[in-house]
């Protein structure tokens, strides 16, 4: 564990010390922080008509009207966005030729693989911390349910460690970080729209079969405010087979 | 201390390391010596665990690489070729992690790392990042992260590599002084730099050993005859013939052509090819000066480590065709 911990620390210092991270979180920050107004506005807008055209101020439903679309958007985002924070992880270690100091270190290839998830992971949270700006300014002046909200971000967290896994898998097949960055990207969204295929699809099994392997079909109930263990042993099990297919990319490469 | 038994890696159909035994015995330095891609990376690297072998066993302090992985590695101190460093940090920082990697914490930590900073020269360096120092200086961080942890044995791979001769001799100097407090196996091409530094020599070649033995063993044992340079200061033009007349002499050559000196008018130097075992120093003196030529020197020529390296990979090569 306190190598794990050793091997994280290292990695958050060189993202904290490299303009990569904020530059990184500058683009996620700034986009998001677009669509939530661009959401939020439209939702206002259509209050207001309903209120002229109808004569009755309609409820403004926070939920389906703003947070819906700004976490299908934000998920999205970090389609792109994960990969970037992840693509150096495995790929600078092959370039500068470091691995031989942790492979010949009195450490496992896992605490290996382990410390460096769990920097990122650091690092995306603070991302999406740093999110909860944007709903805080909104319940100035509206109401909505803060399970639900706390559900979508949790929902969220679970996606972006599974996007994390991926990132390291494809940092791990490389030297090169701008190729690992659109192996992770190209990845993910593949991921993303086996949900779209399996609404699509006319063939039940098929249909049947995408959805259950579909991310953004299990991240939708969280949106909704739906907990269930199903989607979280769905997450977590989907992030351990990445992280699996990393540690095996680097155990292989011990070989070359 | 170190342990290798008929070590053999493939990669795909290519064959780096073929069968490869040998041991090193507790605060012995011994060189891994041969031509680019002889495999002594690869015996470093397996024997530091970075890369398991296709067969065989290699074992550090008793603990197998395969078997007991973390136990060797405890016991190892590695200077890869290539010296792996992050230039984002700077010298302490660097050394705080692959200490605390190999387990040190705390006072410990932290007193290891100022014992290596002053070893290696580099407390004037403290302040400054990784990426700024020169070649010398971040082969130096290398060799400090190496000896940080205190470890029983060091592999140390071309530790000389790219620096400048100046920068080689202080980095010679370092590893000289580390013998005698760790068992030291080191990979070299620079045959002068395995005679100055270690008191046995592995050579490889094409993968396979060529030979393991102490350096002036190996000469006698190579040696095929006996060679004795000379200097004139007027020769004869005809000295090649009567050189070659001596009784016992096999043949006459021109320092310069041998490679080992440079012949001008008036101070040129012949080497004499003389049968196995027979000393015929007395008798060329007793001729030279009979006949006046002015001899200026005359030195037996003990056989290099080149010439052992030559003629073994010839051996070699001679053996495989």
């Amino acid at each position: 564990m306190r190598v794990l911990w050793i091997i994280a620390r290292r990695e958050l210092w060189s993202y904290l010390t490299s303009p990569v991270a904020y530059v990184v979180a500058a683009i996620f920050l700034a986009i998001v922080g677009f669509l939530f107004y661009g959401v939020a506005k439209l939702a206002s807008e259509r209050s207001m008509q309903l209120l002229q055209f109808q004569g009755i101020l309609a409820t403004f439903n926070v939920v389906q009207l703003v947070f819906r679309p700004i976490f299908q958007d934000m998920a999205l985002v970090l389609v792109f966005v994960l990969p970037l924070l992840t693509m150096r992880l495995f790929a600078e270690e092959r370039r500068q030729r470091t691995y031989d100091l942790l492979f010949s270190a009195p450490i496992s290839v896992m605490a290996i693989v382990g410390g460096k998830f769990l920097a990122a992971v650091f690092i995306y949270t603070a991302l999406l911390v740093l999110t909860m700006v944007l709903p805080a300014m909104l319940g100035q002046w509206t109401t909505f349910p803060l399970s639900t909200l706390m559900s979508a971000y949790f929902g969220l967290w679970l996606l972006g460690l599974v996007f994390i896994g991926v990132g390291l898998f494809a940092s791990a097949l490389t030297e090169y970080q701008i190729v690992a960055a659109f192996t992770g990207i190209g990845i993910l969204i593949l991921l993303w729209v086996t949900g779209l295929v399996a609404h699509d699809t006319e063939i039940t099994t098929l249909s049947t079969v995408l959805k259950k392997m579909s991310v953004s079909i299990y991240f939708e109930e969280f949106v909704q405010g739906l907990i269930n263990t199903t989607s979280i042993v769905f997450f977590l099990t989907f992030m351990l087979f990445w992280l699996t297919a990393a540690y095996r990319v680097v155990e292989a490469n011990r070989w070359r | 201390m170190i342990e290798v038994q008929n070590l053999i890696k493939r990669y795909g159909q290519v064959t780096a390391v073929a069968g490869v035994s040998f041991s090193v015995t507790r605060g012995e330095i011994v060189g891994l010596l041969g031509p680019n891609g002889a495999g002594k990376t690869t015996i470093m690297r397996i024997l530091t665990g970075c890369m398991p072998p296709t067969s065989g066993t290699a074992a550090v302090g008793g603990c197998d690489l395969m078997d007991r992985a973390t136990e060797a590695k405890r016991q190892i101190g590695y200077l890869p070729e290539f010296v792996p460093l992050y230039p984002d940090m700077t010298v302490p920082e660097y050394l705080n992690f692959l200490g605390e990697l190999r387990g040190l914490r705390g006072k410990a930590l932290r007193a290891a790392r100022e014992r290596v900073l002053e070893q290696c020269g580099l407390i004037e360096m403290r302040r400054r990042l990784v990426k700024n120092l020169s070649k010398g200086y971040q082969q130096r961080v290398g060799l400090a992260q190496a000896l940080i942890h205190n470890p029983a044995v060091l592999i140390l791979d071309e530790p000389t590599g790219g620096l400048d001769p100046r920068q080689a001799h202080e980095m010679r100097q370092l590893i000289a002084g580390l013998g005698g407090q760790h068992t030291l196996l080191l990979s070299t091409h620079l045959l002068h730099e395995a005679t100055a530094l270690c008191q046995r020599v592995v050579i490889m070649y094409k993968g396979c050993i060529a030979a393991v033995d102490e350096q002036e063993r190996l000469a006698v044992r190579l040696r095929k005859s006996e060679k004795i340079q000379v200097r004139f200061r007027c020769p004869p033009p005809d000295i090649e013939w009567h050189l070659k007349a001596i009784p016992g002499v096999i043949g006459v050559y021109s320092a310069s052509g041998w490679g080992s000196g440079r012949s001008s008018a008036g101070d040129e130097r012949w080497i004499i090819e003389c049968e196995l075992g027979k000393d015929l120093s007395e008798e060329i003196a007793r001729r030279t000066v009979r006949s006046d030529w002015g001899l200026c020197e005359l030195t037996p020529l003990e056989m290099s480590l080149e010439e052992v390296f030559l003629n073994l990979t010839a051996e070699q090569t001679g053996a495989q065709s």
